[in-house]
């Protein structure tokens, strides 16, 4: 609300008073002008007719003509009232227009007078006529009206005295007493007057302040509609720019749906060029899984034939070129695998698969891989794992052992002397989450070492420190950047540190430390407080070995050679604290360690000290030498950490060996020997595709197993009650019971037989996620279809531990599936490498097979499409699929997928298309089968 | 001129002169007086028997249709208050008998006839009057006890004039004897203010 301020001028508002009250008064002399002229009229009608009546007539005895008062009202009273009428309406308002009306008044009261006979009532007319003309509200005009009156009385008491007074002689002052009575009147209405005139001016002032303020008021209301209209104007034109904006925004939104349109369009043309990148992805690592398969097929038999020959009577020019033979078929093996992983890592299609992992196992066993080629080269292999790394994690151990492997290799090829140390410990730097914790792995070597130039390309694809590496050494080039790849995989970093002798690789990963924990070596054990002597060798190995032993409870020293240990031994001795065992290295300076043990031996106090000696190498029977020279035992570098702790336990007389310790003779590498099973182990085959059932059993059988057959989930759950299985391999999907329910209900029933069944599954997508479904209903491992023999077999031996002893079947599955067997392009089956894989009796049962299933699900298809009925569709169109891809169909195959992708989302018109095609390339498989099969 | 004649001033001044003119036509008019006459000097015997012992008697003379002798009666009738039980009138209103029967009897008969102490007679052709001597309406001749003439003349100021008039006043000091008797002969006391009672006579060709 505007609050409006209000200064109202005085001297205006007194101006405006008097202009009111002027006007008002005008107002009123118009008024009663206008009145007058009415009241004359009708005074002067009212003479005529009191005329008429009272003396119509004048008389002359029995004559008679008309009165002279009857001329003197038309006439006279007609003049007196003539004049000031028209006054009235023509000048009303002016001051000489009611003194007129006042005069005219005043004699119309005479005339009445005369016309009455002198009554006095009519007298009271001239009161009469005063009070009205006070009307005017101006004194004036009644002093006038008594002027007339009194000079009225004077005149007539001077000429006609009887017609006033009624007597002819009167005294001259008689005309004042009745001009005394008019005044009289006049007086008070002169005072009427005045109150009047107050009254009328105290409303003008009344209004003038009124209308002051009414004008202050509006001139306000002005302002502030002037201000509103300007912010009307304002707005209006914001409005306009609004508007303005508005189809500007417009436009603009116009440009961007077209950009959008333009942008979907880009999108769907990137879509198309990112699924055309895919396929193109998809084809070349297809392409690369085959070609390295197509390629370690023929190498594993180049390799396989190269061992073979080298193990018969060859001259020693041959004995070279076979053996140059298989080392160039081991190292193009080991760059096509490279080549590989490399591809799958780049095309994503590397997953991590985590698992629990015992560090110091992974640790020790990587060592032990390498333990050969390191002895080989004379080098000091050894693994240091920090008291502190948790000993169990969660994380991908397959990954995980591969990086660290490919570090030691290359270490140790390398590294032609001096050492290649391992270590584990926990990276305090790093501020992992609560649970993880990032684990840090050090393999340092003292080999030829690396330039700064080197430094920088050295995780490149294809790369090596120079080219004379690669002559020198060999290899692709592709092991660090794949354990990079791998190592970033896993949230990882990788780097490399120059030395001053050699170079330091370490990696870095972020492990989980796992919910279960395993028993310390050591823990508790009755080694505590035995005092353990180190002596360290020239590669400072003492170190590793005192904080193990320190571990695990026992008081360590560690000194640098053997002078300082003889002096340590006499002082331990002197102090009755000898020393319970002494551990050393033996240096290439073997003759010192034998002095040694010989200068030991004349002291009686260091007799009862037991010697343990860890050296690199055994190959020449140095260990048996050092166990004749009074060596308590040996060990072998690289050696468990378990082992040193057996080692010690053994000799200390406590046993508490931790592993299967065979003392005194400690072996380095624990070789996995294969425990035959009495009986041959029988395989259950569960699958609802006889094609498929066949193709396993065939492949079963050519592998030396036994094997039944079920063709569902409820059938297979029987069968696992009633026999002994020692491994299944079960289809995911089949009616009744699919596999996945199948095996959860078998892994149900496993506590009652107190025996876990291995259980592979079978399918013939391989879509991510499929693994991990089958793993988490219970299967242990995967097997995408079509199966091949060298996959059944590899993992087979995976869960049964049983290596296959049929070289002479292997090389035939290789020449299976590596035989080159032209495949025609214009037949729809390849029936040269079914009889290849399956022998021709059995190549000809799989297709006889699949044309009479087949038939029957063609013609099934075709009603089911009729109904239009997906799940029927979908249903059929999956176990064709199967069929076909396990006997290699290919096109039926793809065309069976697309049109059960067509079913499970309805697309009945593509469906229809997909269903055409399937028909049109059944009819060629059908007569090619027919063909074959005579 | 025409700027002259239009001048409310002048204008103002001619009304003013007109009706004044007017004005005093019609006071002169109200002041001029009709013929009077000398009644007889002792009451008639014919009227004797309307008269009452001990008292005065006013004879007055009326044209019943003269509008100033209502002003006559009027005054009579005040005059019969003032002088009462002194005093009694006879009034002789004129009755031609040319004119239709009851001619004579008019507002001013009734008022007159309604006055205490007056008697309305008609005057047959106006003979009584003529008696009388008296030509005009309104004029009166007062009486003693005895029937001697003591006042003759009108009993109003002017033409139809009510009011205060010398006729009035000496009649009713006359009556009241608060002032001597007019000699019979001493002429008219006052002037006779109405129409005349006779018709006008020929006008000689």
């Amino acid at each position: 609300m505007v609050k409006v301020q209000l200064s109202p001028n005085e001297d205006s508002v007194k101006a405006r008073t008097e202009k009111l009250f002027q006007m008002q008064l005008e107002r009123v002399h118009v008024r009663t002008d206008k009145l007058f002229a009415g009241l004359m009229i009708c005074q002067w009608l009212g003479a005529i007719i009191a005329a008429f009546l009272i003396s119509p007539l004048a008389w002359h005895g029995t004559e008679s003509e008309t009165h002279i008062h009857v001329w003197a009202a038309i006439w006279l009273g007609g003049i007196i009232t003539a004049f000031p009428v028209y006054l009235a309406l023509k000048k009303p308002g002016m001051a000489y227009t009611r003194q007129v009306i006042a005069i005219g008044q005043i004699l119309m009261s005479a005339l009445l007078i005369h016309l009455t006979g002198g009554r006095i009532e009519t007298h009271f007319h001239v009161f009469g006529s005063l009070a009205f003309l006070s009307f005017y509200r101006d004194w004036r005009v009644l002093l006038t009206a008594s002027a007339v009156v009194a000079m009225d009385h004077a005149l007539r008491g001077i000429y006609f005295p009887q017609s006033v007074y009624g007597v002819l002689q009167v005294e001259p002052w008689r005309w004042l007493e009745h001009t005394g009575w008019v005044l009289f009147i006049d007086t008070w209405l002169i005072i009427s007057i005045r109150l009047s005139l107050e009254e009328m001016k105290k409303i003008a002032g009344r209004q003038a302040e009124l209308e002051s303020t009414n004008a202050q008021v509006e001139s306000k209301i002005i302002e502030r509609t002037s201000e509103l209209e300007a912010e009307v104007a304002q707005r209006k034109q914001a409005m306009k720019e609004v508007e303005s904006l508005k189809e500007s925004l417009e436009e603009r939104v116009m440009e961007l749906a077209l950009n959008n349109r333009k942008l979907s369009s880009l999108a769907n043309e990137l879509e198309r060029a990112r699924n055309q990148a895919l396929q193109a992805s998809q084809l070349k690592t297809r392409f690369l899984a085959n070609m390295s398969h197509e390629i370690r097929t023929p190498l594993n038999a180049v390799i396989s034939m190269s061992d073979y020959l080298l193990r018969t009577n060859l001259n020693r020019e041959q004995k070279d070129v076979a053996e140059i033979v298989h080392k160039s078929a081991d190292a193009l093996l080991a760059i096509v695998s490279d080549v590989l992983d490399l591809a799958r890592i780049e095309a994503g299609k590397t997953e991590l698969e985590i698992v629990e992992i015992d560090l110091l196992e992974l640790v020790e066993e990587s060592a032990e891989i390498v333990a050969n080629r390191a002895r080989q080269k004379k080098l000091s292999l050894s693994t240091y794992i920090a008291p502190d790394v948790p000993q169990l994690v969660r994380g991908d151990q397959v990954r995980l052992r591969q990086v660290l492997l490919n570090l030691l290799s290359n270490a140790v090829k390398f590294t032609d002397q001096g050492e290649v140390v391992v270590k584990v410990v926990v990276d305090k730097s790093d501020k992992s989450d609560q649970g993880v914790c990032c684990i840090r792995f050090t393999v340092s070597d003292t080999g030829i070492g690396l330039s700064e130039q080197a430094l920088q390309s050295l995780f490149q694809p294809f790369t090596q420190a120079d080219t004379s590496i690669s002559r020198r050494f060999g290899g692709s080039g592709l092991g660090l950047t794949i354990c990079k790849q791998l190592v970033e995989l896993m949230n990882g970093e990788i780097n490399v540190e120059r030395r001053e002798r050699g170079a330091t690789f370490s990696f870095c990963v972020p492990l989980a430390c796992s919910a279960k924990t395993k028993q310390l070596l050591g823990a508790g054990s009755e080694l505590a407080d035995l005092r353990v002597l180190i002596i360290g060798g020239p590669t400072g190995a003492g170190e590793t070995l005192a904080a193990y032993v320190t571990s695990w409870g026992m008081r360590s020293l560690p000194v640098a050679d053997i002078t300082k240990a003889l002096a340590v031994m006499r002082k331990a001795s002197a102090e009755n604290d000898p020393f319970d065992v002494l551990i050393t290295e033996l240096t290439a300076e073997g003759t010192d360690l034998l002095a040694f043990c010989e200068s030991m031996r004349k002291f009686p106090e260091f007799a009862k000290i037991k010697l343990i000696v860890c050296t690199a190498d055994d190959k020449y029977g140095q260990g048996e030498n050092l166990l004749t020279q009074g060596v308590d035992a040996y060990l072998i570098k690289p050696f468990r950490q378990s082992r040193l702790f057996d080692c010690i336990a053994m000799l200390v007389g406590k046993h508490l060996v931790s592993t299967d310790f065979v003392p005194p003779m400690i072996e380095s590498v624990t070789s996995r020997k294969a425990i035959l099973p009495d009986a041959q182990p029988r395989i259950l085959i569960v699958e609802d595709n006889v094609v498929n059932q066949q193709v396993a059993l065939i492949l079963l059988k050519e592998l030396g197993y036994e094997a039944s057959i079920v063709d569902s989930g409820k059938q297979a759950i029987e069968a696992v009650i009633h026999n002994n299985y020692a491994l299944i391999l079960m289809d995911c999907q089949m009616p009744d019971m699919d596999g996945f329910e199948a095996t959860r209900q078998i892994r149900r029933l496993e506590p009652m037989t107190g025996r876990r069944i291995p259980i592979i599954a079978l399918t013939a997508q391989a879509l991510q996620g499929d693994r991990e479904q089958c793993l988490a209903a219970g299967m242990d491992d995967y097997l995408s279809k079509p199966i091949t023999s060298l996959r059944l077999k590899a993992i087979i031996q995976r869960w049964l531990s049983q290596p296959i002893e049929s070289s002479a079947h292997d090389s035939a599955v290789a020449a299976k599936n590596g035989n080159g067997v032209a495949h025609s392009a214009t037949s729809p089956i390849d029936f040269s490498a079914l009889k290849e894989m399956y022998s021709e009796d059995g190549a000809v049962k799989l297709i006889e097979l699949f044309l009479s299933s087949a038939y029957t699900l063609i013609d099934q298809m075709e009603q089911a499409m009729a109904k239009q009925d997906a799940n029927e569709v979908k249903s059929i169109a999956h176990e064709l699929k199967g069929s076909t891809v396990s006997l290699g169909i290919d096109k039926m195959a793809t065309l069976s997928l697309d049109l059960e992708n067509a079913a499970r989302i309805e697309d009945w018109s593509k469906a229809h298309d997909v269903y055409k095609q399937l028909s049109d390339e059944f009819k060629r498989v059908s007569a090619y089968g027919s063909t074959v099969l005579g | 001129m025409m700027t002259i004649i239009r001048s409310p001033i002048l204008i103002g001044a001619l009304w003013l002169a007109v009706v004044g003119f007017g004005l005093i036509v019609m006071a002169k008019y109200e002041a001029s007086p009709g013929i009077s006459g000398m009644p007889p000097a002792d009451l008639p015997q014919e009227l004797a028997s309307y008269r009452s012992a001990g008292k005065f008697t006013l004879v007055m003379f009326a044209h019943p249709r003269c509008p100033c002798t209502r002003a006559s009666v009027s005054e009579l009738a005040g005059l019969m208050t003032r002088c009462h039980n002194k005093l009694e009138s006879i009034v002789c209103v004129l009755s031609p008998r040319s004119m239709p029967k009851g001619w004579e009897r008019t507002d001013i008969w009734e008022k007159a006839a309604g006055i205490p102490g007056v008697q309305v007679i008609p005057d047959l052709d106006g003979m009584r009057a003529r008696q009388f001597n008296a030509p005009t309406s309104g004029q009166a001749a007062l009486y003693d006890k005895q029937g001697k003439l003591i006042f003759a003349g009108g009993i109003t100021s002017a033409r139809g004039r009510i009011g205060n008039s010398q006729g009035v006043k000496i009649i009713t000091s006359l009556v009241n004897q608060e002032s001597p008797a007019i000699e019979p002969n001493a002429g008219q006391a006052t002037l006779v203010f109405g129409c005349p009672l006779h018709d006008p006579l020929p006008k000689p060709r």
